[in-house]
């Protein structure tokens, strides 16, 4: 009993690192798609992609939303698909 | 505990069963919203006054939202509180995103990218990342916790003192949500004096009229299904004018992709013209006008006019408050709540990401009517002798948005003689590219569906806040249910009113409360709700005292910057005053937090089993002795 017990916590204990690790990386995208070019929209607004986009502009504009809405459906798919099955929290 | 007494959920088949019925019954509302525009417009060709299709547009679309409304008449708090927590992740995703857009994304975020160019992509870039903020760190958890409301969480999570971190956590939600509501309200009396000529009070309670047969009956569970129906209304009615429009000047209709070339042209134009240009980022200087007005109105005696232009060129402004609104977002009950009503932690993950989709939706497009009618104003406007304007000017002239002037008296209109009010951008769009009047008033009920489905979830939120938290679990515990339920009921009249009071002087103070609702939010909800999954350690003493110190830090900041701006950290305005409340929380939490005993152990093991997805929360009664506190539900018990 007290031996299963320890088994239990321990697969909890390595979901959770899991888990955490998924949403870190994600995060990190999630950060670098926000911070890391608006400090710049100046200078990137001198490239012209597209249709004829202000690089910077776009960026923020549709570049990282869309990043966003994926972000969140690798991060779904990912723990249901995979992390939830490989740890057997799978639905009956 | 958290299911009611003879509520089962759903299996499997019954919940796809129970999708495929919603998506042939949505299925059949969007044929017939499309048929009836167009069935309108071959009426209006044949000679049906302007005025008769407008009443037509609002008084079906309120009639079917009645309709949904009284069909799901509920005597159960399961379905009153959460909907019967039965509503599948893409239903639950547009209702969320009729809940969360409101008539300020609707009508005014294009006009404020209109006007500010590249800082209001902050708006943009806020609110939709916030969005992932609430799937990875919030939504499973919440759904996993399966209780009513925020406050209930609050208390569980910060049982050592229950009662106490219950009234905070109610009040905050009450005060953040009222703000909100208020703003809706005043949304729904402008479009309606706006486009059917209605006395703005009239308009303000035909509009009320129309958030409580949703929302009385069959609370959230008449909400959610209305949400569904009010998003569909309003993203056709947002999509299509500026599709005509994109089609009209670019022979594209794709405005999302095709905005890009209007934006070359409009750089083209600004050197022609030596305008400032409009992807120019960081151009927003610190100053006090809106608080001068503000006080005006209510005739408080308002402070000298400063402007601070020491930061302009800088990005911490635009940086603090993408953070701020994201935090913000996360933090707005009326749009946590939505992820009880799911079946499962699962679904809440995935009903996120389609959440978010159905919002980006609108808000990538939002660029492109800024973009498509600032193009037409500097090119078929500006410069033109004042007399030989193009038709649309005339019609909006004359409702004040648009404002012109021939200053230095040379017949020819210059961009300087030109005033525009935001919300035109949207609303003058149908006549810029020339669409039928129907197509005017589709708008029109888009943004009131906007406005409508908002204030929906924010009155419930203010009305469990008052008859669930404060009544029914702190002072009196022992309420009879058929009390309860009434209470609920008289608490969404008693809001909804009081929302349209506050509404009618129309002050310009309500306007900002919605801007600074987002840093309350931030100050308060966030932190503690983020460290209360992730963080054990975090305690009822941290978080009541954190929330507290939150609120203040953020209000100080806040009032001191908005009214006189040279009181500033890096050039941060009042609108990313929740910055500082959310760090001053985050600190207060965990100093006190540590300072002070940890949480029992049966409070770290309900963390335990919030991180599992699968398998019913069991909540201990505080007290219970250690040992007997539940630990971790087995694997696939559901």
């Amino acid at each position: 009993m007290e031996g299963s017990r320890q088994v239990e916590t321990s697969r909890l204990e390595a979901y959770w690192r899991e888990q955490l690790r998924l949403i870190i990386t994600l995060l990190v995208i999630w950060f670098a798609v926000t911070y890391l070019h608006p400090p710049f929209a100046a200078s990137l607004n001198k490239i012209k992609i597209l249709t004829g986009f202000p690089l910077g502009y776009w960026l923020s504009s549709q570049f990282s939303i869309t990043v966003y809405v994926i972000l969140i459906f690798v991060y779904a798919l990912t723990m249901n698909r995979v992390i939830d099955k490989k740890y057997g929290f799978e639905e009956e | 505990m958290s299911q009611e007494a003879g509520y089962t959920p759903l299996t499997r088949a019954q919940l796809s069963e129970f999708r495929r019925r919603l998506a042939k019954y949505y299925g059949a509302f969007f044929v017939f919203l499309i048929a009836f525009t167009v069935v309108l417009y071959l009426f209006e060709r044949a000679g049906l006054p302007q005025r008769f299709i407008g009443y037509a547009f609002i008084f079906l679309t309120l009639l079917l939202y009645a309709f949904i409304g009284i069909l799901n008449f509920t005597r159960r708090l399961e379905e009153y509180y959460v909907a019967g927590r039965r509503v599948p992740a893409i239903f639950n995703g547009m209702a969320t995103g009729a809940d969360w857009m409101s008539a300020a994304s609707f009508i005014s975020m294009a006009g404020t990218l209109w006007l500010l160019g590249y800082d209001a992509l902050a708006y943009i870039m806020g609110w939709t990342g916030g969005y992932v903020l609430l799937a990875l760190l919030f939504a499973p958890y919440i759904r996993k916790f399966g209780q009513y409301t925020i406050p209930d969480f609050v208390a569980t999570r910060y049982g050592e003192r229950a009662r106490l971190a219950r009234f905070v956590a109610a009040i905050c939600a009450i005060i953040v949500s009222l703000a909100y509501v208020t703003a809706q309200v005043t949304g729904v009396g402008i479009i309606m004096s706006r486009f059917f000529g209605l006395d703005y009070r009239v308009g303000v309670f035909v509009g009320l009229a129309g958030v409580l047969v949703c929302s009385f009956l069959g609370g959230m569970k008449s909400i959610t299904w209305t949400q569904v129906a009010q998003y569909i209304v309003l993203i056709v009615a947002y999509l299509i004018p500026v599709t005509f429009l994109s089609a009209k000047l670019t022979g594209v209709p794709f405005p999302q992709l095709m905005y890009g070339k209007a934006l070359s042209e409009i750089g083209q134009l600004e050197q022609a013209m030596n305008l400032p240009a409009y992807v120019q980022p960081f151009k927003q200087a610190l100053s006090n006008s809106a608080a001068i007005s503000a006080f005006k109105q209510i005739g408080i005696t308002p402070p000298e006019p400063i402007t601070v232009k020491d930061w302009v060129g800088t990005p911490w402004q635009f940086l603090a408050l993408t953070l701020c609104l994201m935090a913000g977002t996360v933090g707005l009950p009326h749009i946590l709540i939505r992820y009880y009503t799911v079946p499962s932690p699962k679904e809440a993950r995935i009903s996120v990401g389609w959440s978010l989709f159905f919002i980006w939706l609108l808000y990538v497009t939002a660029p492109a009517y800024a973009a498509f009618s600032r193009w037409e104003v500097l090119q078929n406007v500006v410069g033109q002798p004042i007399n030989a304007l193009p038709e649309w000017t005339a019609n909006w002239i004359r409702t004040g948005l648009l404002k012109i002037t021939d200053a230095n008296n040379d017949g020819i209109l210059q961009f300087s003689e030109l005033s525009i009010n935001g919300d035109i951008v949207v609303l003058a769009t149908p006549e810029i590219a020339g669409l039928p009047f129907t197509i005017a008033a589709l708008v029109a009920a888009g943004g009131l569906a906007a406005a409508l489905s908002t204030a929906d979830g924010l009155l419930l939120v203010i009305s469990t806040a008052v008859a669930h938290d404060i009544y029914a679990k702190i002072i009196n515990p022992n309420a009879p249910y058929g009390r309860r339920f009434l209470l609920s009921r008289l608490m969404i009249l008693i809001s909804a009113v009081i929302a349209a009071l506050l509404a009618i002087p129309q002050f310009a103070l309500i306007v900002q409360l919605v801007a600074w609702a987002f840093s309350m939010a931030a100050s308060t909800f966030f932190p503690v709700l983020l460290l209360g999954i992730f963080w054990k350690r975090a305690n009822a003493n941290g978080a009541i005292a954190g929330m507290i110190g939150g609120l203040i830090t953020c209000l100080v900041y806040m009032f001191w910057n908005y009214v006189d701006p040279r009181f500033n950290v890096l050039g941060l305005s009042h609108l990313s005053a929740g910055i500082f409340g959310m760090a001053a929380n985050f600190l207060i939490t965990i100093v006190v937090s540590l300072a002070t005993a940890p949480s029992p152990k049966y409070i770290q093991d309900m963390v335990d089993q919030l991180r599992i997805p699968v398998g019913e929360m069991r909540l201990p009664a505080p007290g219970a002795a250690p040992g007997t506190a539940p630990g971790v539900a087995p694997a696939g018990q559901d």
